[in-house]
């Protein structure tokens, strides 16, 4: 099932889609690839990278700097890293065959719902 | 000014609520305040525009006590008085726009 | 029937909900100030706002992709950043604007001061936000936002001369003592209001959270290319009462109270009643839809859950983005900034950011990748480009009026 294989041109199928779920559930943006260079020296996409440590560099300058220097004092840690065999389909988004509450690549989203969001009532509850 | 004027004719022909009349004559006292204050602070270059200011200053008083009248009126909820107290602003206005429309050059 | 249905609460919702501080103020400050002489610009706007709304929606309809997604896809990271830092801006500011709007339609009706009402419409919209469906959000404030069609019949009822009216449309002339640049630049901050940026962002969110599909379509063109000029009509109505009542007694709308008092003047208590609640309805409407809107275009740019199908704990970084600002908007008003200054103000930097905005939504309605077979027609890329110059133009022509005029003095 996985998408490997076939020929892509990466920066404009990949780069800035939106990445879901089988539930079509947003897990984040593709921020960047990870490559790695096969036994040819063909380059081949190993992982997407998520998160602003990611972004950070592809925007550069100083708020690029910005970006990836918060994300990593935030998080104490390297982008998100999905790896590239769990994708199942490129199209206007790249779905990956992982459900999103299985994905550790939201350290942000995950600490403001344990912290802020959850302490809120009918934080649980969908709209009436 | 002519904004405060038409609200109090709509006071006497029972057409907008107190509380209405009374941001909008609020409003308009404010605003004459600070035309008056604006024109105070101004230093005239001349001996002319000296009588201007002081005509000027006059006739922005006038508004102001009329319009601080207008405010306690219709706050005491006496709305019937507003038409009454409301057409002293009738020749203020017309000496406002004669008085602007003789000095604009 | 229940297609007819569909149709009918959309394109009621669509006028309703047309109107906001924006263009409020906009129309009746220019038609005090001008009479008719730039009523040419209202369906100028509202022609924009249905091409590129109705864009917005087949892509989101049909690729389930909502705008500010593509946008980066298009523009890369770096541009679609400066696009977002803009945006926000813009949108931020329109979201200060519309809460002062609410506080100030509070205070006409009580006579207590607005500052004191803007926390409390601040608590309430953010409830609205937490707890209220999205379709029973958009169909409420539409449907009272209907309200304000007050303003047409007092237009009908001040009984103007029609074919006068018209002449003064069709062969706009400058008032006497009305400089040029002063008529550009208010004309520019009419075309502004129409065209609010946060009004596509939140359209084809809407779409995307609405599960909009294929055959959707009709729907989606009805609510715009009927809805939208309808609600375009009442923006001429605003201006309409302002230009019969308020220009011949050289009164310039500088408040709220202003806007409304057209319709005291043909209508008495209960025009009042009733303009107050419609503008109640459409300022706090667009509250909701700019604080929404500003969590949207973040969460879009940086791929996290967003909206409100889900719960607030599957969306944390939305919930708590929009929070924060709301809680901008809510200090900046409180900080007695003129809250009509302020609306003012963003709809000429509404102009500024039109090009950021406008431009990926015309490449992407052309791209087979997100449309399939609903590409642009012709016609639609023909007038697309023709705004394109005009909204390019605009842009460049606000910040330098803006200085020229002192902002419109």
């Amino acid at each position: 099932m996985a998408a490997t294989g076939r020929q892509y041109d990466a920066a404009l199928s990949l780069l800035d889609r939106q990445v879901v779920d089988p539930r079509k559930l947003p897990v984040a943006n593709v921020d960047d690839v990870e490559l790695e260079t096969g036994e040819n020296g063909e380059l081949w996409v190993s992982a997407i990278l998520v998160g602003p440590a990611a972004l950070g560099p592809r925007i550069g300058g100083l708020v690029g700097r910005i970006m990836t220097g918060a994300a990593q004092r935030l998080s104490g840690r390297g982008p998100g890293r999905i790896p590239f065999a769990i994708v199942t389909d490129i199209g206007s988004a790249v779905t990956v065959s992982v459900p999103v509450a299985d994905l550790d690549v939201q350290p942000l989203e995950r600490w403001l719902r344990d912290h802020v969001i959850q302490r809120i009532p009918g934080a649980s509850n969908a709209a009436e | 000014m002519q904004t405060a004027r038409l609200a109090t004719k709509l006071a006497a022909s029972g057409k907008a609520t107190g509380q209405y009349l009374d941001v909008m004559l609020t409003e308009a006292e404010n605003t004459a305040g600070a035309a008056e204050q604006t024109f105070a602070a101004v230093q005239p270059p001349t001996r002319t525009a000296d009588r201007l200011r002081g005509q000027l200053l006059v006739v922005l008083g006038e508004c102001d006590d009329v319009l601080s009248q207008l405010r306690i009126e219709v706050r005491r909820d006496n709305l019937a008085a507003l038409d009454k107290v409301g057409s002293g602003l009738d020749p203020l206005n017309t000496q406002l726009t004669e008085f602007v429309t003789a000095h604009q050059a | 029937m229940k297609k007819v249905f569909a149709i009918t609460l959309g394109i009621l919702t669509a006028i309703g909900g047309f109107v906001d501080i924006g263009d409020l103020v906009a129309n009746a400050l220019i038609g005090s100030r001008y009479a008719f002489a730039l009523a040419w610009v209202v369906p100028i706007g509202v022609l924009g706002i249905c091409l590129y709304a109705e864009m917005c929606g087949r892509v989101a309809a049909i690729s389930g992709r909502p705008v500010f997604d593509v946008i980066r896809e298009r523009l890369g990271p770096r541009l679609a950043l400066a696009n977002l830092a803009a945006s926000l801006l813009v949108t931020g500011l329109t979201l200060a604007a519309e809460i002062g709007g609410v506080a100030l339609a509070m205070e006409l009706a009580t006579s207590v001061n607005y500052l004191l009402w803007v926390p409390l419409v601040g608590v309430l919209v953010w409830i609205v936000i937490w707890r209220v469906k999205f379709q029973h959000m958009e169909t409420a404030f539409g449907l009272l936002g209907l309200f304000l069609v007050v303003f047409a019949v007092a237009w009908w009822k001040l009984g103007p001369h029609w074919g006068n009216v018209l002449h003064q449309v069709t062969h706009p002339a400058l008032p006497p003592n009305e400089g040029l640049p002063t008529y550009l630049y208010y004309a520019i901050a009419l075309f502004g209001a129409a065209m609010t940026p946060y009004e596509v962002f939140f359209f084809s969110s809407g779409a995307v959270e609405e599960h909009w599909r294929r055959n959707d379509l009709t729907v989606m063109r009805a609510n715009v290319f009927v809805g939208f000029p309808l609600g375009g009509l009442l923006s001429l109505a605003i201006m309409g009462t302002a230009a019969l009542v308020l220009f011949p007694l050289g009164v310039q709308v500088d408040s709220l109270g202003q806007v409304a008092l057209p319709v005291v003047v043909a209508l008495g208590k209960i025009g009042l009643a009733v303009v107050l609640v419609g503008i109640f309805a459409a300022t706090f409407g667009a509250a909701l839809e700019t604080g929404l809107s500003v969590g949207y275009t973040a969460a879009q740019f940086f791929g996290w859950q967003w909206g409100k199908l889900v719960r607030p704990l599957n969306a944390a970084r939305f919930h708590v983005f929009t929070l924060i600002s709301l809680l901008g908007g809510v200090l900046l008003i409180m900080t007695t900034l003129d809250p009509i200054k302020v609306t003012e103000y963003s709809i000429v930097f509404s102009a500024v950011a039109l090009p950021l905005t406008y431009l990926p939504i015309l490449i992407v309605a052309n791209d087979k990748d997100y449309v399939g077979d609903r590409v642009n027609g012709r016609i639609a890329n023909a007038l697309g480009m023709i705004y394109l110059v005009i909204v390019v133009a605009a842009s460049a022509a606000a910040i330098p009026l803006m200085i020229a005029t002192k902002a419109g003095q």
